[in-house]
């Protein structure tokens, strides 16, 4: 039985009992709160009432923000209606993948707007579900997936309740809001457990300011009393008190104590896993090795019981990852060990009650996160986008591209709409080099499925030119333009870094100055003035348009907007035989012979242009003023700068350093090597 | 200036140099073009001033070899259209990655392969692997390739880029015209052996700037009144130079007259368009002048050439009866007189 307040209790009946009265049709109801109130909560303890009413609840909490999300919602749906006998080979069709989405949708809505129904959904942060993490938020085909989902859920004719924000792009017709009190759960009233200690301690020093602060707020406060010590988390709600804060500084405190180090390795873990957690689960990950006050920490700090398991709240999800806990290789056992886990929960399940679909989902989720490739044997997806997941895995983590065009191309007999499958087939051929026509063919085909993705306009131009076809990839560049409205505004800052700071980038490396110029000039000047990665590609135009002219004479090291400073930007004594620097000039060396270092040198004075000529200075006069490398030692192309002392002309010389890094703004190449198709041999005669 | 239309029944050449870098144009009547090489002209192509004054057939293109001064824009004259012969001798790339900005203009060199692969892979027909001895018929002309030999390549793959450049043989209604890339000696030995008539053209492209070892003094032995053009080259102490076994002063032996796109360093008659100038007077920097390049301490040297318009070149139209006559020379360029 779900823990709740005394106050929200009472608006549990009072609501409960006013969703069993209405009309199924009619009722759409939004618990509105802030973050950590105890919305799930509420929706738990609204949950066991209807049941007790003969209503049929059930609860769609799918994972946030996911490439799954929309799939999950089906398949909560889904297996809710099984849970309560609802599901006439529903099920069936819900799991077929060659089953189009629209049809498994119109299975639902049968389902659930009959007259009699006594369904009612329990919608748990609805706005976040249309969200998308960066790693998939150029998955487009996904998305508009997914807003299907969320329109569907949205226009049921049942009855539903909404926790949290509705969704921007798709709300209910009408909806009835009902406004969860700020304090619906009282310092007095919350279960703290084994937190109870600190918790009564700092009830003691923080009474009036706890009042105001949310039920998540409070039980961060006190696992952080726990982890630091009761005076810190009194500091802490002095400062800025809000839920993020106090889980980044709890983290930090787990983080620094070295006897947390388990617990910390755990929080990582459980981030990763998405739902409700059982009692095997955390005995598994090895809960019960934790130190006692590890373990006070976790249990009534970063967990919370709900509905017979366990719970992890979405702010406490994130901070991992934005920490950096999340290393790879413990991704990688993380997933594997959940794979694992749901492997062997539909397995025990299939043997006694069916298995849920949502197990299988989830497993697939975290094999495919893993990168196993047997994910779709081992856990059978639903929805061609969970194969998404894996693909990219594949493909961007592992490096495994022969098998994540597999995947893709399963995703693709599924649905040959699908524009993301297409794309990444495309691209994991370029990326290997072998074929092609193939790449040209997939990659065209994902422009042709949507036009309005920058990525799939981006990484064709940039196959066209790597394959050297320029003329097709303006022609290209020229369409991209048209089709995504690119006469515009600096509002679509992504569009400009998803396509033109890719294509740019590439034309820069091939010498392609004028195309590349033309790239940058149509990027509205206040994104390349702000974005550092188009500055840094804004100074390599300008030097490499130098050195097309014949007289480069500054490194990358030096940005364009230095080359020309009162001051040398290498460090010079500040005077010679008590003779003062006069002035500077920097110099590229073309030649060494015998005699001589030959350079091209610069030099500017005042407003009036720079000009350049060609000097050849005496080895033995070069050996005399070089404050590095002899002239033996110096080759073409070694950036130098010239002092000169006195009214004599006193001379200094100064080297660059040979090895110059490129500048660390600049984007790199993706896939990573533009001469990958000049390695195939062609006949020679 | 250049002329407003080409004589359909004459051949052109026209020869861009700038100072570094060169680029050889050819219209095969009536309306064949063949460009060899390709340099930087007030910011494209030197080919494409051409080729979009005149208009007619993509006939055909060849890199000679992979320098710098031969391949600048010649992706630009790739991207004209399609080309119906493309040659080439050398399509390999070093593994080194570029550190500095010169250097990573190289990279246009991948742009230049895969262009010339992806043609070549799409249109089998238009690949001409510029070996010894293989030749193509362009129009009314015909191309061979004089050097280098295929097994000379394969056996030294490190060889100096010049040793392996593609010196090509025009032969049109019975006259010849001697584009000789950077090939230097010995190889035009080799060379000259193997074509001995080679000497009986009516014009010549000299070979690697007219320097030492790119003029072959069997090659000069012939009546006058033929068409000789050199390009400069401006880094180090620069190309062509005055000395008594130098390239000019052989050719002048040869013949009382031949033609520099340029000179190697900015120089004060650039609009004389050409600057008449003698030997001697090249020899002691008397005409034309170079623009000096002053530093303090008594370091001098030459100011570098900043020109923006279309200039350093040199166009000669050859009838059919082989009378060459220079049409127009352009700003920068010098006609050297014995």
């Amino acid at each position: 039985m779900t823990r709740l307040s005394t106050e929200l209790q009472e608006r549990a009946d009072t609501l409960s009992a006013q969703l069993s009265s209405a009309s199924p049709t009619s009722v759409a109801i939004q618990v509105i709160g802030g973050i950590g109130l105890g919305k799930t909560t509420f929706l738990h303890g609204l949950s066991e009432r209807l049941a007790k009413k003969g209503l049929r609840p059930i609860h769609v909490s799918p994972p946030l923000r996911a490439e799954d999300t929309g799939p999950a919602i089906i398949v909560q749906i889904g297996d809710g209606l099984r849970a309560h006998g609802l599901a006439n080979g529903e099920s069936d069709q819900l799991r077929d993948p060659a089953i189009g989405l629209e049809k498994k949708l119109a299975t639902l809505k049968k389902r659930l707007e009959r007259k009699d129904s006594e369904v009612v959904l329990l919608c748990d942060e609805p706005r976040e579900w249309e969200r998308t993490e960066t790693e998939n938020s150029d998955d487009h085909y996904t998305q508009r997936r997914k807003q299907r989902v969320l329109d569907a859920v949205m226009n049921l004719s049942c009855r539903r309740v909404f926790a949290g924000n509705l969704p921007q792009s798709s709300q209910p017709k009408s909806v009835k809001a009902y406004v969860l009190p700020f304090d619906s759960v009282r310092f007095g009233d919350q279960v703290m457990g084994s937190l109870e200690d600190v918790a009564q301690a700092l009830r003691v020093r923080l009474n009036a300011r706890l009042a105001r602060a949310t039920s998540l707020e409070r039980r961060l406060l006190a696992a952080f009393a726990k982890a630091a010590s009761v005076d810190d988390a009194v500091s802490a709600n002095a400062e800025w008190p809000d839920c993020w804060m106090l889980a980044r500084r709890l983290a930090n405190a787990v983080s620094a104590h070295s006897t947390l180090a388990p617990l910390r390795e755990i929080w990582a873990r459980l981030a990763l896993f998405r739902g409700a957690m059982d009692a095997d689960l955390l005995r598994q990950l090895g809960v019960d090795q934790l130190e006692p006050e590890a373990k006070v920490i976790l249990d009534d700090g970063l967990l919370q019981p709900s509905n017979g398991g366990f719970l992890m709240h979405d702010v406490l999800k994130r901070l991992p990852r934005e920490l950096g806990w999340h290393s790879r290789p413990l991704r990688q056992s993380a997933h594997e060990q959940f794979a694992d886990y749901f492997a062997q929960r539909c397995r025990t399940r299939g043997e006694t009650s069916g298995y849920a679909m949502v197990d299988v989902l989830e497993g697939f989720h975290h094999a495919a996160s893993a990168g196993r490739q047997s994910a779709p044997r081992d856990f059978a997806p639903f929805f061609v986008e969970q194969l998404h997941t894996l693909g990219r895995v594949l493909s961007k983590q592992y490096g495994n591209h022969e098998a994540a065009i597999q995947v893709f191309e399963q995703a693709i007999r599924l649905d040959d709409q699908d524009d993301y499958a297409h794309h990444y087939v495309a691209y994991n051929v370029d990326w290997l080099a072998l074929d092609e026509d193939r790449a040209d063919c997939e990659y065209k085909r994902a422009v042709e499925l949507n036009k309005e993705h920058p990525w799939w306009w981006s990484r064709r131009i940039n196959f066209l030119i790597t394959t050297g076809r320029l003329n097709e990839a303006r022609q290209n560049w020229s369409d991209a333009k048209g089709a995504l409205g690119l006469f515009l505004a600096e509002d679509s800052g992504y569009v400009y870094r998803e396509l033109h700071l890719w294509v740019a980038r590439l034309l820069l490396h091939r010498g392609q100055l004028d195309f590349a110029d033309l790239v940058l000039a149509s990027v509205p000047e206040p994104i390349r003035r702000r974005d550092t990665q188009f500055q840094a590609l804004g100074r390599l135009y300008e030097t490499l348009r130098e050195a097309e002219r014949g007289r480069g004479v500054f490194p990358w090291s030096v940005p364009p907007d230095r080359w020309w400073h009162t001051f040398p930007n290498l460090s010079f004594p500040p005077e010679v035989n008590g003779e003062p620097l006069m002035q500077w000039n920097p110099a590229r060396v073309e030649d060494v012979d015998e005699e001589s270092v030959w350079m091209i040198v610069g030099s500017k004075a005042g407003d009036e242009p720079p000009t350049y000529g060609h000097v050849a200075i005496p080895r033995s006069r070069f050996d005399e003023a070089s404050l590095d490398v002899k002239s033996q030692e110096i080759e073409p192309d070694r950036f130098l700068e010239l002092a000169f002392y006195g009214a004599r002309g006193e001379l200094r010389i100064r080297c660059h350093p040979v090895e110059i890094a490129m500048d660390g703004e600049l984007p790199g190449f993706d896939p990573p090597n533009p001469r990958r198709y000049l390695k195939q041999n062609l006949p020679t005669s | 200036m250049m002329p407003d239309k080409l004589d359909p029944d004459r051949l052109y050449l026209f020869v861009f140099g700038p100072g570094l870098g060169e680029s050889i144009i050819l219209r095969v009547p009536p309306s064949d073009w063949i460009v060899v090489d390709s340099c930087r002209i007030a910011d494209r192509a030197a080919a494409r001033h051409i080729l979009s004054r005149y208009g007619g057939e993509l006939s055909c293109v060849v890199l000679t070899h992979p320098h710098r001064d031969h391949y600048r824009k010649f992706s630009q004259v790739l991207a004209e259209g399609d080309w119906s012969v493309i040659g080439c001798s050398d399509l390999e790339l070093g593994d080194d990655w570029s550190t500095t900005s010169e250097n990573q203009l190289a990279n246009e060199l991948e742009q230049i392969h895969a262009e010339i692969k992806r043609h070549w892979k799409r249109r089998p027909d238009c690949r001409w692997w510029t070996w010894q001895d293989t030749f193509r018929h362009i129009g009314q002309a015909k191309l061979t390739a004089l050097h280098p030999a295929e097994s000379f390549a394969r056996e030294n793959p490190e060889a100096e880029k010049n040793h392996l450049s593609t010196a090509i043989l025009l032969e049109w209604r019975g006259l010849k015209v001697l584009l000789g890339a950077d090939v230097e000696n010995p190889h035009w030995e080799t060379i000259c052996e193997r074509f001995p008539a080679l000497a009986q053209h009516v014009a010549m492209k000299i070979a690697h700037h007219a320097s030492e070892n790119g003029v072959y003094d069997p090659l000069l032995a012939a009546d006058g009144g033929r068409f000789w053009v050199a390009t400069p080259y401006n880094l180090k102490d620069g190309l062509p130079q005055f000395g008594e076994r130098d390239g000019p002063r052989r050719l002048l032996q040869g013949q009382p007259e031949f033609y520099l796109t340029g000179l190697p360093r900015a120089h004060d008659r650039q609009m004389d368009a050409p600057c008449e100038a003698t030997f001697r007077e090249l020899q002691e920097g008397m005409r034309p002048r170079a623009v000096p390049f002053t530093l303090p301490g008594g370091l001098t040297g030459a100011m570098a050439p900043s020109r923006s318009d279309v200039c350093c070149y040199v166009i000669a139209a050859i009838t059919p009866d082989g009378t060459c006559e220079v049409v127009s020379c352009g700003p920068g360029s010098v006609r050297v007189r014995r």
